[in-house]
This record gives C-alpha cells, sequence and structure tokens, in this order.
C-alpha cells in the first residue's frame, strides 16, 4: 500500500513540502547535476545526474571546524533539505556513507547532514543508462520516499516516518511495482583470485590518473585535513577536502616511508576497495553500480568489462 | 568521532640527541605496546606518534623534529598536549608469552618496541628470551645508551650496529626456532628487506608482526591516507601479524 500523486500536481506538492528546506533536484546546468532547485520547471527526471548527490554530504572542500587556540568554536548549522529525484544507485551510495560516517564513533557533520536530509527517490522503471549495472549489485531500499512513475501519476512507496508525514494527506493507493533490467551486468563479485591478472594492468597503461571517476563516484570519500588561521581574529578552521587514489600524491609519504606505487596497484586499490575490501568490514559492497566511472572515463577503462571477460 | 581532543599535560622532557625529544604525558587509561596517539597543533594539523611506554603516571612518546607538528611539538617543556587516542592494534602480548622475541627495530622508528621491551620486562617471567637487534641511524648516542640500560637482563641479548649490512648479518646469526615471534619496527625498505631474510631462516609468517609506520590521518579509519590493500593502518594495524597481509609489499 502506498500513495498516489497525479503528475499534473507534482508541481503543488514540491512547492508545498520545500517551505522551509532547500529543495535539491537534478537540474540541467553545464551538465545535469544536483542542485538548490529554484524553478521546479528545471527538475529533469529522464536522465542520470553526472555528478552524485554526496557532496550533500561531504562537500568537496568541507568546513570541518572553526577553533579559538585549543577551543573548538564549533561547527556550522547545517540546513535542511529535500533530495527529489535520486536513483536507487545513489541512495544505495548513501547508505555506504552513512556505514562508515556514522559508525562507532559517528561524525558529528555528517550526521547532522544526514538527520536533516530527506531523500525523495525516482525508481528507474527501464535502464536509464549504457553503463548501469544497478541490478547486479545487491541494492536495497533506504530512501524516506520512492516514486514510481506509473503514466499519468506517481505511486508513492513510503519508506520512513520522515517520508510518511509528507504525503499523509495524499490518497491511498496500491500498485504492483516491478524489478527493472540492464543490459549492462557484473557477473563476478569474488574477484580475489584475479588481483594478479594481466588485464588490470592493460587497463592502467590508458589510465590518464585524471580522477574523474573518484570524483563522480557516489562512495568515494576519502579526503585530506588542512588547517588555517586568521591571525587578525585569531580563529581558525579546519577543513577537509577530496583526494584520489588515483592521483600518485596520494599515496606518498613526505618522509622516508615513500610508497613504490604505480597505476596498475592504483586501479587495482579503487576497483578492489569498491567489490571486496569495504565488503570484508561493512558486510556491504561499496559499488552501487551507477556507471558514472565508466561513462565519464576519457580512457574508456571499463572495470566491468575486464572482471567479466575472466575466466 | 568527536572533534575533540583531549589535553594532557606534560609530565616531563627528556632529549634524546639534538634532534628527538621523550615526551611524558599523564594519561590515567590502559594503552598497549603497538598502539599509537595523535595530537593535534591547532593551526598546524595532527599527526600520529606510537607509545613508546606507559607506566602509573602516563605514557611516553618520541618526538622527532621532522614535520610541521612534530617541530611545533618539540620546543615545548610544559604545558598541556591535545591528544586522542590511545587507538589501534598492538603487538598481541599475552599471545607471544612462553615464547622467544626477536625485536629487530631502527632507532627513530624504536618506539613500539620500546613499550614491547618494557612489557616484558615488567612480566619477564611470562617470556622467554628476547633478542633485540637494532640499526642505528639518527639520533646515535642517547638510543644505544638507553637501548643498553633497557636490555639490562640476563634473558634480554642486545646487537646493534650503525651499518645497514651488519644489521642484517647480525639478524642472520640469530638462532630462530618455532617458538620465535619476531616483532619489527622499521622503515618499510628494510622491512621488506628482513621479512625476505626471515623468509630464507625459516620462520613463519604467522610468527611476525610488524607495526606499520604510514601516515595516519584522521585515525578513525574513513579518510583513507593510510589505506594499504583493504586494511587501513590506523584502525586495522598499526601492528599487523604478516600472514594476514602477505600481498603488502607486493
Amino acid at each position: 500500500m502506498g500513495k498516489l500523486l497525479k503528475k499534473e500536481d507534482l508541481n503543488k506538492f514540491l512547492y508545498k513540502i520545500k517551505t522551509k528546506q532547500e529543495l535539491v533536484a537534478p537540474v540541467e546546468t553545464d551538465a545535469v547535476r544536483f542542485e538548490t532547485v529554484k524553478f521546479i520547471s528545471q527538475i529533469i527526471l529522464d536522465k542520470i545526474p553526472e555528478f552524485p548527490p554526496k557532496k550533500y554530504f561531504l562537500p568537496s572542500n568541507d568546513e570541518m571546524f572553526q577553533f579559538r587556540g585549543s577551543k573548538i568554536l564549533g561547527t556550522k548549522k547545517q540546513p535542511s533539505r529535500i533530495i527529489f529525484g535520486i536513483r536507487q544507485c545513489d541512495v544505495n551510495a548513501i547508505n555506504v556513507l552513512d556505514k562508515v560516517f556514522l559508525g562507532k564513533n559517528p561524525d558529528p557533520l555528517y550526521k547532522e547532514r544526514r538527520e536533516k536530509t530527506t531523500l525523495i527517490a525516482i525508481k528507474c522503471s527501464k535502464e536509464i543508462e549504457k553503463n548501469c549495472f544497478c541490478t547486479s549489485m545487491n541494492l536495497s531500499n533506504f530512501a524516506d520516499l520512492y516514486f514510481h512513475d506509473i503514466g499519468d501519476s506517481f505511486f508513492i512507496e513510503v519508506g520512513s516516518d520522515k517520508g510518511l508525514k509528507l504525503v499523509s494527506r495524499l490518497k491511498d493507493y496500491e500498485y504492483q511495482t516491478g524489478p527493472i533490467n540492464t543490459k549492462k551486468r557484473l557477473f563476478k563479485k569474488d574477484i580475489a583470485r584475479y588481483y594478479n591478472n594481466k588485464a588490470w594492468k592493460d587497463a592502467a597503461n590508458k589510465c590518464i590518473s585524471c580522477g574523474i571517476c573518484t570524483n563522480v563516484c557516489p562512495t568515494c570519500l576519502c579526503y585530506k585535513q588542512k588547517e588555517f588561521s586568521d591571525t587578525k581574529t585569531d580563529i581558525g578552521t579546519k577543513k577537509r577536502s577530496w583526494v584520489s587514489c588515483q592521483h600518485k600524491n596520494f599515496w606518498e609519504d613526505t618522509d622516508e616511508n615513500a610508497m613504490d606505487f604505480d597505476k596498475t596497484k592504483m586501479l587495482k586499490h579503487r576497483v578492489y576497495h569498491k567489490l571486496s575490501y569495504f565488503k570484508k568490514n561493512y558486510r556491504i559492497g561499496m559499488c552501487t553500480g551507477c556507471g558514472r566511472c565508466i561513462t565519464q572515463c576519457p580512457a574508456k577503462i571499463d572495470f566491468v568489462k575486464i572482471i567479466n571477460k575472466f575466466k | 568521532m568527536t572533534y575533540e581532543y583531549a589535553d594532557l599535560k606534560i609530565i616531563k622532557k627528556e632529549a634524546n640527541g639534538k634532534l628527538a625529544s621523550i615526551f611524558s604525558l599523564r594519561y590515567k587509561g590502559a594503552a598497549h605496546p603497538g598502539q599509537y596517539i595523535s595530537i593535534w597543533v591547532p593551526g598546524i594539523g595532527q599527526e600520529t606518534f606510537p607509545i613508546a611506554h606507559q607506566d602509573s603516571t602516563g605514557f611516553n612518546i618520541l618526538v622527532t623534529k621532522k614535520s610541521d607538528v612534530s617541530k611545533n611539538i618539540f620546543p615545548l617543556k610544559k604545558g598541556l598536549i591535545l591528544v586522542k587516542g590511545p587507538f589501534g592494534h598492538g603487538f598481541p602480548m599475552n599471545n607471544l608469552k612462553k615464547t622467544n622475541l626477536v625485536m629487530i627495530g631502527q632507532t627513530h622508528l624504536f618506539s613500539p618496541l620500546w613499550f614491547a621491551l618494557s612489557y616484558v620486562k615488567e612480566n619477564k617471567t611470562s617470556y622467554l628470551k628476547t633478542s633485540i637487534v637494532a640499526l642505528q641511524t639518527k639520533p646515535k648516542k642517547a638510543f644505544i645508551e638507553n637501548l643498553k640500560k633497557a636490555s639490562s637482563d640476563k634473558n634480554i641479548n642486545l646487537e646493534y650496529t650503525e651499518k645497514a649490512e651488519d644489521f642484517k648479518k647480525l639478524i642472520k646469526k640469530i638462532k630462530f626456532t618455532k617458538n620465535t615471534n619476531v616483532l619489527l619496527s622499521l622503515k618499510e625498505e628494510y622491512l621488506k628487506e628482513v621479512l625476505s631474510l626471515l623468509k630464507s631462516k625459516k620462520v613463519q609468517n604467522k610468527n611476525i608482526y610488524f607495526y606499520l609506520h604510514r601516515k595516519m590521518n584522521c585515525a578513525q579509519g574513513i579518510c583513507g591516507s593510510c589505506a594499504v590493500l583493504g586494511e587501513k593502518t590506523c584502525v586495522d594495524g598499526p601492528v599487523f601479524r604478516f600472514d594476514d597481509v602477505l600481498g603488502f609489499f607486493e
């Protein structure tokens, strides 16, 4: 049992729920991106955004806190927001970030952002991008609401109490949703025995270490911390910013413990972290099959093709 | 993860050559050989330091004047230092009881072994013979004098040298039995060579433990800066048993 919303009422619905909250959705600017929505008409629902919404939980340049001397002055208050039009791959990616940042020692900033965010997902009814392979990745429902496009209406599955509050006044409706298929599939996920396969080196030789893969990946979360001091006010700021394991300087230590790293190891590190290592610690895979790293790689490196060819 | 650090008081500072000092910090909790702490110097950054010793008043760390953080800690003589931890998995000293121990380390990276050595001395009836092989790099004199004092026990044998070639020879001289466990704390380039040497001496991988000296940033297993294959040095290590991480140095 869920709710029904006529498509002609979508704008009204979104206007209503976005009072006092920021509404974020896929919009077309220079690319299809998650951005704050100024006009509901800007929202794009038939393309996967080229960049994931992780910047709302872990910004690329994130001010962690300010301090004066040794006293931490606190963190900035985070806005409440609704992320509308998010796909299942990105919803599951946020679940991956939750596992890391809300584990044994929750990160205060991430926790506040996560608690203040409502996720309204759009369920894919067909393969939306040719490089999607989400159906191979055992994804689950974690969004607060799921919108299913059923022609002239949306059937809305409720995923949480937070979601229910937004749709409680809508008409109840029953609808049987179905699975989707993607042409691209990842046939093997247990890839430990292929670690030394030559195919990795062949792929890595094409890599130009641009780091686009980690930038567009919804679950890449590695960061570097830096501090800045304002000598006039005596207030310092601690920031963290994204780094990429596909850049050699990520691995270099400044002292004598420098790692002997090469592109093959860097590529394998990324793929194995997504498919293998993360699962050992967190019991879920880190890759959600969005396919962005494959679509956007200028060197056309496709780790799914590589793995599917292993015998 | 809270962003707050605890204030620990500097009880004592002791020079260890011109470029290093041992800081004794007041601390009431328990620490274990092979664990480390994270120190934050506001406006500069944070860095991790292996714990070199613990007693009833607190613990010691060795600070070598090297990085921006350590250069700011180094001049301090008293006051408070902002600390998080102890963190990490240390040497499994309980599991190593009733065995012979071989500790192989080098000067400024010796801290984890200092702690292991003092643990052995405090629990000497629990361990058989302990051999120490030290590669003496900088700082020189103070390190060796302290080592000599620390190993003044009939069940502890110390060998040391300044030369890398002689260092390997000293290791080759040791008689490793099935009841020997090896604890290592070395620069990675030496670590690889020593692991290879130990292999030639038929020491089993499950009997080798090493402290991996990697830059650890967040100390929470999140930022990825200390990742090695699937392991995060800061939370899965920094002490690893070699047979658990065979691919590390390939």
